[in-house]
C-alpha cells in the first residue's frame, strides 16, 4: 500500500486555484458594484445641485461635473480637489446638457403652453483600471439623470 | 483537514475512505460560495433599481412642482389663475419617462395630497433577481414615493413661468424646492 502523506495538500492545492480565483472575483464584483453605486449617487446629487443654479452657469457645471467623478463638490484651480470614484475617471468622462450648452433642445413643452428647462447629467464610458490587468478592462453602463431646471 | 475528511468519511454512508472527501468538500465550500456570491450580487442590483426608482420618483415630484402653480402663464397678471393640476402630471410622467430605470418599465402615479402638493408614487413590476431565481426566489416589486411641496404659499402669479419660486428658503438666503420622500 502506497503512503498517502500529503495527499491533502496537493488535493487542497487543486482545490485552492479555482477556489481562490472565485474569492477574488467576488471581491472585484463587489468593489465594481459598490463604485457603480458611488457613481448612480453622484449623478443625482450632480443634477439635483444643477436643477438649483442657472442654465449656462460655467462655474456650476463644473462644480456638477466634480461632484460626478469625485461625489464632492469641491473644486480648486478648475480642476477637481478629491481623488475620483473610480480612479482613472477625468471630467470628459461626464456629460451635461442643459438649454444653454447643448445643441439639441433641453425644454419640455407641455400641453397648456408652458416650457420647463431640463438638465441632463451623464457618465460617459467610465471604466474600471484597476481591474487584474488579464480581464478585459470593465467598462461601466452610462447613468443619465434630468431635471428640471429654473 | 484530517478531521474534516474524518467528519465526512463518517458521516456520509456512501463513503468508506477519505479518498474522495476533498472532492465533496469543494463542491459543498462552492456552492455555498456561489450561492453567497449570487445573494450579494442580487441584493446589490435590487438596490440600484431601488435608488433609480427613488430618483425617477424624486425628478417627476420636482418636475410636478415646477409646473403645477399658475394655469395660465400670463406672469404680468396680479392673481393666480388657479394650480395646473394637469400640466404638474403630464410634466411629473414625462420627466418619469427620461429616468426611467434600464431594462425595466416603472409606472407613475401622479396625485395632489394637498393643494399645494405633488405627490409620485413609482412602481417596478417584476424585478427579475437573475441569480437567486436559481434558488427559487421569484421576482419582486419595487416601489418608490416622493412629495414635493409649494412653500410659501403663492398669493401672485408674478412669479409664474420660473419654476423655482416653489421652494423653502434654505439657510443661505436662496431657494430650494421642498421634497418629503
Amino acid at each position: 500500500m502506497q503512503s498517502q502523506r500529503g495527499a491533502a495538500a496537493i488535493e487542497f492545492a487543486i482545490v485552492a486555484i479555482p477556489l481562490i480565483t472565485l474569492c477574488f472575483a467576488g471581491l472585484e464584483c463587489g468593489l465594481a458594484l459598490q463604485r457603480f453605486q458611488a457613481l448612480q449617487f453622484s449623478v443625482a446629487a450632480a443634477a439635483r445641485y444643477l436643477s438649483l443654479s442657472q442654465p449656462g452657469d460655467s462655474s456650476a457645471r463644473l462644480t456638477a461635473q466634480c461632484l460626478v467623478i469625485t461625489g464632492t463638490p469641491n473644486v480648486i484651480l478648475n480642476q477637481c480637489a478629491d481623488t475620483p470614484i473610480v480612479p482613472g475617471a477625468q471630467l470628459s468622462n461626464t456629460e451635461i446638457c442643459d438649454v444653454a450648452q447643448c445643441s439639441h433642445a433641453q425644454q419640455m413643452s407641455l400641453a397648456g403652453g408652458k416650457h420647463l428647462n431640463l438638465v441632463s447629467v451623464s457618465t460617459r464610458d467610465i471604466e474600471m483600471t484597476d481591474f487584474p490587468q488579464w480581464l478585459d478592462v470593465l467598462v461601466f453602463p452610462n447613468i443619465q439623470y434630468s431635471l428640471v431646471q429654473p | 483537514m484530517k478531521t474534516l475528511n474524518f467528519f465526512i468519511s463518517r458521516s456520509l454512508p456512501f463513503s468508506h475512505g477519505v479518498q474522495g472527501s476533498i472532492a465533496i468538500l469543494a463542491a459543498l465550500s462552492f456552492s455555498a460560495l456561489i450561492g453567497m456570491m449570487a445573494l450579494a450580487i442580487d441584493l446589490t442590483r435590487f438596490f440600484i433599481a431601488q435608488n433609480q426608482l427613488q430618483f425617477l420618483s424624486d425628478s417627476c415630484a420636482l418636475a410636478g412642482i415646477a409646473a403645477l402653480p399658475c394655469a395660465s402663464i400670463n406672469t404680468t397678471s396680479t392673481s393666480c389663475a388657479g394650480m395646473d393640476y394637469a400640466g404638474a402630471v403630464e410634466a411629473g410622467q414625462r420627466i418619469a419617462q427620461t429616468n426611467q430605470v434600464p431594462g425595466n418599465e416603472a409606472i407613475t402615479d401622479v396625485s395632489f395630497p394637498q393643494s399645494n402638493q405633488v405627490q409620485c408614487q413609482a412602481h417596478l413590476v417584476g424585478f427579475v433577481p437573475s441569480l437567486l431565481q436559481a434558488f427559487g426566489v421569484a421576482t419582486q416589486n419595487l416601489q418608490a414615493q416622493s412629495i414635493a411641496t409649494v412653500w410659501p404659499q403663492q398669493t401672485s402669479c408674478l412669479q409664474c413661468g420660473h419654476s423655482h419660486f416653489a421652494g423653502a428658503i434654505n439657510s443661505t438666503g436662496s431657494l430650494i424646492p421642498v421634497l418629503v420622500r
